[in-house]
């Protein structure tokens, strides 16, 4: 069987969405962002410290520290010219078409500049430049419901060795991160 | 440990230094935000392979 591991090779900036909440100086951020087949989310807490504040706008520096995660859709499990599915593993059995996913987790950190301008009483539009840094761990890859690790001996290069295929997945995210919301106070 | 006891007097120093420089806010006190976000993300690593049993 083959598996098309090279759809997740994903390297930039994603689009996406972002909701939070504010209360007082402290910070809850929910971002979603998404490219092609593969997406990351974070979700996470932080506290205000304003320096400037006047004409209804206000400036400050959040750090934040929170958890990320995310998935990949790779493709499809396809046959190899000549052999006969499934593929049975101790692990479980894989069969034709099966989807091919991975996911990644972690923890990471925010440092963020926050500006906030306030149009009416309730309603303001608020936006944040910054660095985002996330420890993303391990990847795990799945066919179907059948996880399986890197180093497992069924992963063998594409040249129909039976070399194991030694690969090493890392998903990162480390960078500059933007928000850019409408904010409504109650 | 002693990276970590400089990286707590650092934090500490960063969050003493912010607070003390912190001003009042002229924002709501609470509200909830809606927008755009960009994150970045960057995945290496991967071969197309085969599954062999």
């Amino acid at each position: 069987m083959s598996l098309p591991l090279t759809n997740g090779v994903v390297d930039g900036s994603q689009s996406g969405f972002g909701v939070g909440y504010r209360n007082r100086n402290w910070v809850w951020d929910l971002q979603y962002a998404v490219a092609g087949e593969s997406s990351i989310v974070g979700l996470l807490g932080g506290y205000h410290f304003g320096l400037y504040s006047g004409n209804g706008l206000t400036f400050g520096v959040v750090p934040k520290l929170g958890l990320f995660g995310g998935t990949i859709a790779l493709g499809e499990a396809a046959v190899i010219t000549g052999k006969t599915p499934p593929v049975i593993l101790s692990e479980g059995t894989i069969n034709e078409g099966e989807a091919v996913t991975a996911a990644f987790s972690g923890l990471g950190g925010q440092l963020a500049l926050m500006g906030h301008y306030s149009f009416t009483e309730a309603l303001g539009l608020e936006f944040q430049l910054g660095y985002t840094h996330a420890v993303l761990g391990e990847m795990k890859i799945n066919a179907g419901d059948v996880e399986i690790a890197k180093d497992s001996r069924a992963l063998v290069k594409n040249d129909l060795s039976t070399t194991q295929a030694g690969i090493d997945p890392v998903a990162k995210s480390s960078g500059v991160y933007t928000n850019v919301n409408l904010s409504w106070a109650f | 440990m002693i990276c970590f006891k400089n990286s707590a007097i650092v934090f500490g120093v960063l969050f003493g230094v912010l607070s003390s420089a912190s001003v009042l806010a002229d924002r709501p006190t609470t509200y909830w935000v809606i927008g755009a976000a960009t994150l970045p993300l960057s995945i290496d690593g991967l071969e197309d392979i085969h599954l062999s049993d």
